[in-house]
């Protein structure tokens, strides 16, 4: 049984036409194991965002192929890929996204209504993942109320609520301060290594790099270098 | 190793996955730890009303009450439009039955008219002796003589007003008034004595029963009064025997003349064929029109309702609500859509699907359709009842009742559709800015 989750082979991405035209990704190669905290580190526009939402399956490559779970997603439908997100990933963004009308616990029983899991079953098991990671005291406060640590905690939990094998977070830290932020980076890597779930963390932070167990720096759509930590795979 | 996170069976979900056993330190990570409350905690909780259990249903609420100025404007669009849609075809409905409540309480079951007639109130006159030729018809069992003329009648102040006479035959009855509620019948048998409709009693200057009038030029007395009994030409029925009604047709606007009638009222034997009646009074009365009673309401509501243009006006008042609803409506469901586009991109993100994300605005426009049909049939049944006692004939039967609250359900998902179509297009990546 392979340990690939993700592969993404000789990604290219052009946004524009003509002299418009932008290349944001220029022969990019991805593998994303099971268990490893990926980093995904680069400057502003350096295509790492685009990265993540090719193999986050939300948007599709101008060339170049990406398998998750080991099938191929080209050619499959909007709603095929709406479910294939549903199933696999869970996204962190750097804003939190949360729905400010819903509390805690709430906004994580959306990602659950979701999958079809509704009433006090879904509101239990929201509560349980709040506690996961530490928030469960904010699990009837609304976004508002809580502080941006808070917030992304519950974002986490949102995450996980699907169950998903790969967590895709888009700078989760940049609207934290530093030590808030570090907290958030231990809760992914924690959860990556004790539940085995690959977790992708895209940042222009290289102070992050040593949380990872392996990490790509990306500039100008290229990958620049390849990191694997020691001691790590 | 064990088993691999991802699982999309909901019941191993429950138990077997990972994340709901304990988790301990590792490496020195503090799994839990609690950041420091921001300034937001230090907020009261709002009071929220309670919210339905599908995640949908409490989205689509809690979108509707965040934005309460908005969804003030929705309700009140909404609210705008039943109240317009009821009382616009209460009206017609009134109207309808108004314009006909002549023909409709008159007990026949065939009308004998001057050919070409068009409806009650514009009456032509035929000859008396039809009435005997009616007779003879087999399962004829009582043939009676109406008069209906428009007349002046002159107010105690001088004021003219005009007024529809309603001459009837008092031993049968029929052609007269109906719900009496001061006064009697009987009482018509008086000479000059008359009974109209109390909501016309001051429009016609009388204050008390037994008063004293005048009617093209002769004396009248108001020995009763009805309740209910309008008129759609806004001209009172002036209800009063066959024989005093002749004494009020000198005027230009009867055309009567010695011998002759406006309408002969049949009624036939209970178990006979109206039709085969109908066929030998037409055959023995060729110069005439012979009418059911259906047939005859229905050509006078027509009349007035279509030929005048009243019919019209008030079903352009009624669609306009709707076009007024449905631009309400669909302007603030699509203006609340936009505003929360970041949301339903995460949604998207997520992998909820389009229909996950319709229903959330589906269930918006519904609720808010529903509450504002609630508010706006109350106000509608309000004006209906303030206008009981007034000249104008407003109703509000049960189906149309129905009828509004079905029309605004779907005037409202109508309106959702232009933020459904906004939805479609709502690019997931948009969490990602």
């Amino acid at each position: 049984m392979t340990d690939l989750v993700v592969t993404a082979e000789d990604l290219r991405m052009v946004y524009g036409r003509g002299a418009a035209a932008v290349c944001a990704l220029n022969g990019v190669s991805i593998e994303v194991r099971r268990g490893e905290v990926l980093l995904i580190v680069g400057p502003s526009g350096s295509g790492k965002t685009t990265l993540l939402q090719i193999i986050g399956a939300l948007i599709r490559p101008t060339s170049g192929s990406v398998r998750i779970g080991g099938k191929p997603i080209e050619g499959l439908s909007p709603k095929a890929l709406g479910r294939l997100r549903l199933d696999f990933f869970g996204f962190v963004f750097q804003a939190y996204n949360l729905i400010p009308e819903l509390n805690g616990w709430e906004n994580v029983a959306v990602a659950l209504d979701l999958k079809g899991i509704r009433g006090r079953v879904a509101e239990r098991r929201s509560r349980a993942l709040l506690d996961e990671v530490g928030v469960s005291s904010r699990a009837d406060a609304y976004p508002a109320q809580m502080s941006g640590g808070q917030r992304q905690r519950v974002a986490v939990a949102r995450a996980l609520a699907s169950d998903p094998a790969v967590i895709l977070a888009d700078e989760p830290t940049a609207s934290l301060d530093s030590a808030s932020g570090w907290r958030i980076i231990k809760l992914l890597c924690d959860l990556a290594r004790r539940q085995l779930r690959a977790v992708v963390i895209v940042t222009h932070d290289n102070r992050l790099l040593a949380a990872g167990d392996r990490s790509i720096a990306i500039e100008d759509g290229r990958v620049v270098s390849r990191t694997t930590a020691p001691n790590r795979h | 190793m064990s088993a691999a996170p991802h699982n999309t069976n909901q019941a191993e979900m429950a138990d077997t996955s990972p994340l709901l056993r304990t988790l301990g330190s590792a490496d020195g990570v503090e799994v839990g730890a609690v950041d420091e409350p921001g300034p937001g905690r230090q907020l009261t909780p709002r009071r929220r009303l309670p919210a339905p259990r599908a995640m949908t249903g409490r989205l689509a609420w809690r979108n509707l009450a965040h934005d309460r100025v908005r969804f003030i404007v929705t309700l009140v669009g909404i609210v705008f439009s039943v109240v317009l849609m009821a009382v616009q075809w209460g009206m017609l409905l009134g109207f309808a039955e108004t314009a006909a409540a002549l023909v409709t309480h008159a007990g026949a079951d065939l009308w004998i008219v001057a050919r070409g007639t068009s409806n009650v109130d514009q009456s032509v006159n035929i000859p008396e002796r039809y009435r005997f030729k009616a007779l003879s018809i087999a399962g004829v069992t009582a043939v009676d003589k109406l008069i209906v003329h428009f007349a002046v009648w002159r107010r105690p102040d001088g004021r003219a007003e005009p007024v529809i006479i309603v001459g009837f035959d008092l031993d049968s009855g029929a052609g007269g008034p109906w719900n009496v509620v001061a006064g009697s019948v009987d009482d018509l048998h008086l000479p000059d004595t008359i009974m109209i409709d109390r909501v016309y009693a001051a429009k016609l200057g009388v204050d008390t029963l037994g008063q004293t009038v005048e009617i093209e030029g002769r004396r009248a007395r108001v020995v009763g009064f009805t309740n209910g009994i309008r008129a759609f030409t806004q001209s009172p029925y002036v209800f009063t025997s066959y024989k005093n009604s002749l004494k009020y047709s000198g005027s230009q606007f009867s055309g009567l003349v010695e011998g002759r009638t406006h309408y002969l009222l049949v009624r036939a034997a209970p178990a006979a064929d109206l039709a085969e009646i109908r066929e030998g009074l037409q055959a023995a009365l060729p110069a005439t029109d012979i009418r059911s009673a259906a047939e005859f309401a229905d050509m006078t509501t027509r009349y007035w309702l279509l030929t005048t243009g009243a019919g019209a006006a008030l079903v352009l008042g009624a669609v306009l609500g709707i076009v007024v609803g449905v631009i309400i409506v669909a302007q603030t469901l699509y203006a609340a859509t936009v505003e929360r586009q970041s949301e339903f991109a995460v949604l998207r993100a997520m992998g909820a699907s389009n229909a996950y994300l319709n229903s959330i605005v589906l269930k918006q426009a519904l609720t808010s359709g529903t509450i504002g049909y609630l508010m706006g049939i109350s106000i509608a049944a309000g004006v209906v009842q303030a206008a009981a006692d007034s000249t104008v004939s407003l109703v509000l039967p049960w189906q149309l009742g129905v009828a509004v609250g079905l029309i605004t359900l779907s005037l409202c998902s109508a309106a959702s559709l232009v933020a459904i179509h906004r939805i479609k297009t709502i690019d997931p990546t948009i969490a990602f800015r």
